[in-house]
């Protein structure tokens, strides 16, 4: 449902992707790992057209992305779950869900389905979401995503700044809503264990290139991969 | 009750204050634009409700109503050929800077066009209006002023509600918060911006719709006004709607309660005596310096 191909992404002369190639089909779990400035985040961000992009193309369902407003692919049912959360601080937690479900007519029970998923959300819904935890917002982020029933769910860094049994907690999550529905998932992700166990295929991005692909079981056993990002020696 | 009286003057013109500040207010909380031209929209309102009088000879709230509509049209031309350019076009460091000094030109150009349509001469409402008043007891209740109040309280309220209470509301408030993110979950934040700033200008048109029935205007009437809105805002604490409307109310009340112990001349002098004591114990404002809607 997804293609990127061949994208390049420039911020004034600062190259953050060149020609970067990458596919999602309908139902598939792709994560995207990479160092820090790999352009990881470039890359969600272009496929909302949140930055523009100099060459290639982005389509969704065999259609280009091009000129499109953000709000209009998040309306073709791609939902965006920024890095660092970015929930709206002053409005409480039921009215984030209900903005997430603007985009259609959300009925009184994708809120509870979403209640369902994230109970804590709903012990919690007429507080501001800026007094919350990091892992509370974190849910609020991924809740105010589904609420609009999307097709692909973009995760960027959603174990950023978290506890590690609250990480641990997000995966479950994301897998479990993988493994529930239709529903497709590109993850970004610098925790490169749990980021290949919950995928099915996985990029590797080096300096805004795609620099190893493939079955994300195998990368997992990869000598190279263990070396560059799992801190095992190959010769350990 | 001399002092009754001045606190129920006080409050009418503070209620006009106050509902020009929540519009400023929710420019500023929406767009990060500081509107200078902000009150020469009221002025244009207050001309326009004597010519509406003149032609057509109806009720000025009726006028000033009927403004709504094209002054929202008006506020979306000005948002979407000046402002927004002016944004784009990265002439400053920040757009925000480029686009207060538009606002700031913007401001010389309707004062200076208005003159050459209406003259420097002060106009007034020549209605029968102006003169009627309520005895209360021993007071003396301006009937215009109140009018202008409740209209003003009304349509305060109403903003509120929307901003609080509908999806539209919660759209502006989340386009407020974080545009970006509020885009990738599908609010259309160019329209949120343009409809809040057609919004904002329409409010201060209405606003000056309702004050001409009391206030004599000139093109440089919105001079009187638009340092009171910015004291307000600032009290209120920067983009906080309620905390604009405190902060108008309390001006107003200032204002007029200032009487009973210096005399009227020395009420601007009360008015930011107050505003500077108030940044020097609480900069942020009454209510912080939070974006809240």
């Amino acid at each position: 449902m997804l293609e990127i191909d061949n994208l390049s992404v420039a911020y004034g002369s600062v190259r953050a992707l060149a020609g970067v190639s990458i596919s999602l089909g309908v139902n598939e779990f792709v994560s995207i790992i990479g160092p820090n400035g790999a352009g990881k985040t470039t890359l969600l961000k272009a496929i909302c057209n949140a930055v523009p992009w100099q060459g290639g193309d982005i389509r969704i369902d065999g259609k280009s992305i091009r000129g499109l407003a953000p709000w209009d692919i998040a309306r073709m049912g791609i939902a965006h779950v920024p890095e660092g959360r970015r929930v709206f601080g002053q409005m409480t937690v039921e009215e984030n869900l209900l903005v997430g479900g603007m985009t259609r007519r959300v009925n009184k029970g994708r809120l509870d389905d979403v209640y369902t998923l994230f109970p804590r959300l709903l012990a919690l819904r007429k507080r501001r979401s800026v007094t919350m935890s990091g892992g509370e917002q974190q849910m609020l982020a991924i809740g105010r995503a589904l609420m609009s029933k999307p097709r692909l769910l973009m995760l960027d860094e959603p174990s950023m700044g978290l506890a590690p049994l609250l990480v641990e907690q997000v995966f479950h999550h994301i897998t479990e809503l993988f493994k529930g529905s239709e529903l497709s998932v590109l993850l970004i992700e610098q925790r490169v264990t749990e980021a290949l166990e919950a995928s099915q295929r996985s990029y590797v991005l080096e300096q805004g290139r795609v620099a190893i692909s493939g079955d994300a079981g195998a990368m997992l056993n990869n000598a190279d991969i263990q070396k560059a990002y799992l801190g095992m020696g190959a010769d350990a | 009750m001399y002092a009754l009286q001045l606190f129920i003057t006080g409050l009418q013109q503070g209620g006009i204050i106050a509902l020009l500040s929540m519009g400023l207010a929710l420019m500023f909380g929406v767009l990060r634009v500081v509107n200078f031209a902000q009150a020469d929209f009221m002025m244009l309102g207050m001309f326009s409700v004597i010519l509406i009088y003149n032609l057509l000879h109806i009720n000025f709230v009726g006028a000033a109503v009927l403004l709504a509509v094209p002054a929202f049209f008006v506020g979306l031309t000005v948002y979407h050929f000046i402002i927004r350019q002016v944004g784009k076009a990265k002439l400053t460091s920040s757009p925000a800077h480029a686009q207060l000094l538009a606002t700031l030109g913007l401001s010389l150009v309707i004062q200076n066009g208005a003159e050459m349509i209406w003259g420097a001469t002060p106009l007034t409402l020549g209605s029968s209006q102006e003169l009627s008043v309520w005895h209360v007891g021993a007071l003396v209740i301006d009937q215009p002023r109140t009018i202008a109040f409740v209209i003003a309280l009304g349509i305060a309220g109403v903003m509120l509600a929307v901003l609080r209470g509908t999806a539209l509301g919660r759209a502006v408030r989340a386009a407020a918060s974080d545009p970006e993110a509020a885009g990738y979950v599908g609010v259309n934040v160019r329209l949120a911006y343009a409809g809040t700033f057609a919004v904002a200008i329409a409010i201060s048109v209405v606003v000056g719709g309702i004050l001409v029935s009391y206030y004599p205007v000139t093109p440089v009437t919105g001079n009187d006004f638009i340092l009171l809105m910015f004291t307000a805002v600032i009290m209120g604490g920067l983009g906080n709607v309620i905390g604009a409307m405190v902060g108008g109310l309390m001006l107003g009340l200032v204002q007029s309660m200032s009487q009973l112990f210096v005399p009227l001349e020395l009420n601007s002098a009360v008015v930011f005596g107050l505003f500077l004591a108030m940044m020097l114990i609480r900069p942020s404002g009454i209510f912080g310096e939070v974006t809240r809607l």
